[in-house]
């Protein structure tokens, strides 16, 4: 009997593996691997032109990064960071602004859905482009319009340092679609019977968008909170279509920088991994960060 | 009193909503006004909002222009490639963490979990160079090869909380018709866990229409270029054309219509598909 | 379902195989991939026919590319490993890539005969070698700062600028005394260009110059003019000084001084249109610009002259002076049709097309073929420009040899000049930039070339 059963166990086991094999292999293959590799690269001054020329430089390429020696990290920490936060933020107050007012039971709901949600969806790449054209600052549709209602001198937003990067941030925004149907759904989800108890209590729309929707959507949001800005810190297409990290470097994005040193010659594998490992331990902390504080003041129901 | 307080809340949710509309509107409404202008009528008035004149010249230009059936085709080589590797290898690998409990099997998933934060420039740099030394610039390989290695992590996970869900005793009864384990995850899994698979093919789409970055790391030739890729290089040689001794508009028409020719497909997809988008991305998006 | 899946399956490796080959199917031996500017398609397409007929047995395969964007691609292709087999490159690219170019110095001495090299105008092969001394690259034509001027519009002028009393050459016939000329300085330029900046309306409807920010061609021949250069002798940035402040100003002054004297940025006020440049007839001047937009000049019609740069603060030398050289890759699987296709572009009869289509010839045999005309009189002027032992002395300078000169140029000095020239609150001092510029491009230098 105990035989049978080992039997039973072993192919369990077998199949378990056989099952999972291609995400093993690919986590082998396409994580593990790659992860030690641009670490060990971190430490080296490699170059892909001349990878026979790569040596061992020890903490250098950290050292020179962190110390304020290379003039672009922080700058490029910096902008990200910004463009982070206000995008993260931005994106999450509107998408539950616009979920509020489409779950008050209104008309054509399809269609305003459809209206707010469909630019989320645009490739990144036509969206960019199509935005670069509205904040044209001579013959944009934004300043156009801005002159038309008697603005003479209106901002140049892409055109100038001062104000490129919340033009940037400001084009993120339209993107606010996707984070507003979740919260859709998420507000449906809720039961009916908290807002009928709430009513028969004479709580009114303020009482209950704070007292019940705002604390159950808490987990939805803290989630999109973590994976949003994880993304955001991530930014390139934007800044490398519409901006190209111009002017005067305002909008230099970490990723963006990164991908210059990388990908463009005399190609710095070395340098760009040890950008690329501090970006990894950012992420690692933000995550643990919100993590811990998630416990503090997010509100999981029933179950705790 | 009451009645009138509501009626109120009324008008203003319906005038909020109207003004969000209009703002999300009107950049795509420029767009296509733009793109179906005469380069002449917009250099004569550049700063107008839609021209006086209708022509599918821009059009005409990006199409007889440059190869975008190619692109097009290309596009769809690497989506329909990776959706099928998406979903099918990850169906494979949550079935194997949702069926069998078997011990450690709950680290590794905690393990590939954890992978979902490494920041892709992490794995790019060495996989550029491995790549590389593969010869595979310049072909679909490094998009297509490794989707059939899990076809990531988050779809992984997406699928094993769809599949933990599917009552043991179909599965247990299937044994004991004699159906081997794959069997049992070809014939009852994955037909029931359809809904999730649509889901993950529609944001795997999405992900291929969308990247850039990766064509521009490994697709240099182009004839090889994707439908982002070609979109992007239009505006690149525009403003290359612009040149050293520059200053004159861009012709925002030619760049509006290849924008145009990007965005049509997801639009068509959305309304043929929209109750995947809307319900998807619910799936995608909230803590499991 | 099985039967489904099975289908998708092989349908998914089918796609996988048909897809993913035929980009590869075209790395035979007997092509010739070289990056070309597609600006110059018609010419260079006709240069590719008549090789075509002359060696069949070799297929060129040009990659068409917009001439601004040709040498980051080509190392984007050197980097990942398609390097083109024939590469673009000239004087500064000897060192930026230094490891991928093949020493031509054998195949030289074993063609020498064919290939005349005597025949170059002067200095012309001493700029295609490396630190080493290998010959890299064959040249095949050269760009090299002047003043352009539309006569058009100086003439309209000539009453205005005769009053300003500019100076001109002893035997300058009366009809040209207003013309920019050799005996100018940056300040009759910036009086000749206030002069030319007209107004109607309030709004401007003609610019005296136009800047660019952008481009080395412009800002590092003003530091030089002024005495400066962008780096010392030991290849380190050296930019927070009086040279670099003084060219600094007038790159501003060239954009806003004197109620803008150039064209500024972003000026185009609402309801005006666009002047689109030189070209468009209505700049009168362009400081440096390129020899490349000769043929263009000509074929927007323009009446248009051309002269050296006026003499700047402290001299008149530091004009760009740029060669485009074709050297073979390292890499190359077709060495030998690579060595042909750059001596074909390079040959003479190569040069008298690209003469007679407008460009400058770099072979004395081909501009002793050209009739006499205005043609060959501008190409008169850039060979004794180009000439250090001619009547401007050393005016024409190659661009600085470090292999990071381009990246220091790009990404440090034109964002700080940009930021300099800015039209909001975002500009910052002349001071600043300059010193933004040292410190900022000699970080970059140790972090990581030293």
């Amino acid at each position: 009997m105990r035989k049978i059963k080992s039997v039973r166990q072993r192919r369990k086991i077998r199949n378990f593996y056989l099952f999972i094999m291609p995400a093993l292999l690919g986590f082998v293959l396409l994580t593990l691997y790659p992860m030690l590799r641009s670490l060990y690269l971190s430490f080296t001054d490699a170059s892909l032109l001349y990878m026979d020329e790569a040596k061992w430089v020890g903490f250098k390429n950290y050292v020179n990064l962190l110390s304020g020696k290379d003039s672009y990290f922080w700058l490029s920490l910096k902008n990200t960071f910004i463009y982070a936060i206000f995008n993260v933020l931005g994106t999450l107050v509107f998408g539950l602004f616009a979920a509020i007012l489409l779950t008050r039971k209104v008309k054509f709901l399809n269609t305003f859905r459809t209206i707010f949600y469909l630019p989320s969806l645009l490739p990144a790449v036509a969206s960019a482009l199509m935005f670069k054209w509205v904040f044209d600052p001579s013959n944009g549709m934004v300043n156009t319009m801005l002159r038309a209602i008697g603005i003479a001198n209106p901002p140049i937003w892409l055109e100038s340092a001062s104000t490129a990067l919340l033009t940037l941030i400001l084009i993120s925004l339209y993107g606010f679609g996707s984070k507003m149907i979740i919260f859709i759904s998420g507000i449906n989800d809720i039961p009916a019977s908290y807002y009928d108890a709430a009513d028969i209590d004479g709580a009114g729309f303020w009482t209950k968008l704070t007292k019940i929707t705002l604390p159950l959507l808490s987990p939805v949001f803290f989630y999109n909170l973590v994976m949003g800005t994880i993304g955001a810190l991530q930014v390139f297409t934007e800044g490398f279509v519409i901006s190209g990290a111009g002017p005067g470097n305002s909008t230099m994005f970490y990723v963006l920088r990164l991908y210059n040193i990388a990908y463009k010659a005399p190609y710095k594998m070395g340098y760009a991994s040890a950008m690329a490992w501090i970006l990894f331990v950012i992420v690692g902390i933000i995550t643990i960060i919100y993590f811990a504080l998630s416990k503090k003041w997010i509100f999981y129901g029933d179950e705790g | 009193m009451k009645k009138n307080h509501k009626k109120l809340g009324k008008i203003v949710t319906y005038l909020l909503l109207i003004s969000i509309s209009v703002v999300m509107l009107m950049p795509l409404i420029v767009l296509f006004a733009t793109s179906v202008r005469t380069y002449d009528d917009l250099m004569l008035n550049p700063s107008k909002l839609f021209g006086s004149s209708f022509s599918l010249e821009a059009f005409g230009k990006v199409l007889g222009e440059n190869p975008y059936l190619r692109y097009l085709g290309n596009t769809l080589i690497i989506t329909v490639v990776s959706i099928l590797g998406c979903c099918l290898t990850s169906a494979l690998v949550a079935y194997g963490f949702a069926r069998f409990k078997v011990p450690g099997a709950g680290i590794i998933f905690a393990i590939f979990m954890s992978g979902m934060i490494i920041p892709g420039q992490v794995l790019n740099i060495p996989m550029f160079e491995m790549y590389k030394n593969l010869g595979w610039i310049n072909t679909f390989y490094p998009f297509i090869v490794p989707v059939w290695f899990g076809g990531g992590i988050f779809n992984i996970f997406l699928q094993r909380q769809f599949m933990r869900g599917i009552p043991s005793s179909l599965m247990e009864a299937a044994e004991v018709d004699g159906c081997s384990e794959f069997g049992i995850f070809v014939r009852i899994a994955l037909p029931l866990a359809k809904p999730v698979i649509i889901t993950i093919a529609v944001f795997t789409f999405l992900n291929c229409w969308n990247d850039l970055y990766g064509p521009l790391l490994y697709l240099e030739d182009q004839s090889v270029w994707t439908l982002a890729k070609g979109n992007y290089m239009i505006y690149q040689a525009e403003l290359g054309n612009q040149g050293i001794s520059g200053g004159t508009v861009l012709p925002w028409n030619i760049i509006s219509a290849a924008n145009v020719i990007t965005i049509i497909p997801i639009v068509i997809l959305y309304f043929f598909a929209q109750r995947v988008f809307v319900e998807g991305i619910t799936t995608t998006g909230i803590k499991g | 379902m099985k039967k489904v899946l099975v289908f998708l399956l092989l349908a998914a490796l089918l796609i996988t195989l048909v897809a993913c080959d035929p980009t590869k199917g075209g790395d035979t031996s007997n092509d010739i991939v070289v990056l070309l500017d597609n600006k110059d398609m018609d010419l260079y397409q006709r240069t590719i026919d008549a090789f075509s007929e002359k060696f069949p047995q070799y297929n060129v395969k040009p990659i068409w590319t917009a001439g601004d964007d040709i040498q980051t691609n080509q190392a984007t292709k050197i980097g990942n490993g398609t390097a083109p087999d024939v590469i673009v490159g000239g004087d500064m690219y000897t060192e930026i890539y230094r490891k991928n170019l093949m020493d031509l110095t054998e195949l030289i001495e074993r063609d020498k005969d064919e290939l005349k090299l005597d025949d170059y105008v002067g200095g012309v092969m001493d700029n295609m070698k490396n630190s080493k001394g290998q010959v890299v690259f064959l040249p095949r034509s050269y760009n090299c700062s002047f003043l352009y001027f539309n006569k058009t519009l100086f003439d309209a002028q000539k009453t205005n600028l005769l009053a300003l009393n500019l100076p001109y050459e002893a035997d300058t016939p009366e009809s040209e005394r207003h013309y920019p000329n050799p005996a100018w300085t940056l300040n009759d330029f910036f009086k000749a260009a206030g002069a030319l900046t007209l107004k109607e309306n309030g709004s401007y409807i003609q610019w005296g110059s136009d800047t660019l920010t952008t481009w080395w061609g412009e800002w590092l021949i003003h530091v030089r003019q002024s005495g400066g250069d962008l780096f010392d002798a030991d290849g380190n940035v050296t930019f927070d000084n009086q040279s670099c402040y003084d060219a600094m100003q007038i790159m501003y002054d060239k954009s806003y001084g004197n109620e803008a004297l150039g064209r500024p940025k972003i000026t185009v006020a609402p309801g005006e249109t666009d002047f689109a440049g030189f070209q468009g007839g209505r700049v009168a001047m362009v400081y440096g610009g390129h020899t490349n937009n000769w043929a263009r000049y000509d074929a927007v019609g323009i009446d248009w002259g051309m002269t050296v740069l006026p003499t700047g603060l402290v001299t008149r030398n530091g004009a760009e002076y740029a060669i485009e050289g074709y050297g073979i890759s390292q890499t190359s699987k077709n060495v030998s049709g690579a060595w042909e296709f750059i001596k074909f572009i390079t040959s003479e009869q190569a040069i008298d097309q690209l003469v007679s289509d407008g460009g400058l010839p770099i072979r004395m045999s081909s501009y002793n073929k050209m009739s006499d005309g205005v043609k060959k009189d501008r190409c008169t002027l850039a060979i004794e420009a180009i000439n250090p032992n001619g009547k401007f002395g050393a005016y024409a300078c190659t661009l600085p040899r470090y292999e990071y000169f381009v990246e220091i140029a790009n990404t440090v000095a034109t964002a700080e000049i940009g930021l300099m020239m800015a039209p909001d609150s975002s500009r910052i001092s002349i001071k600043e930039c300059c010193k933004n510029i040292q410190v900022k491009g000699n970080n970059l230098i140790e972090i990581n070339y030293r």
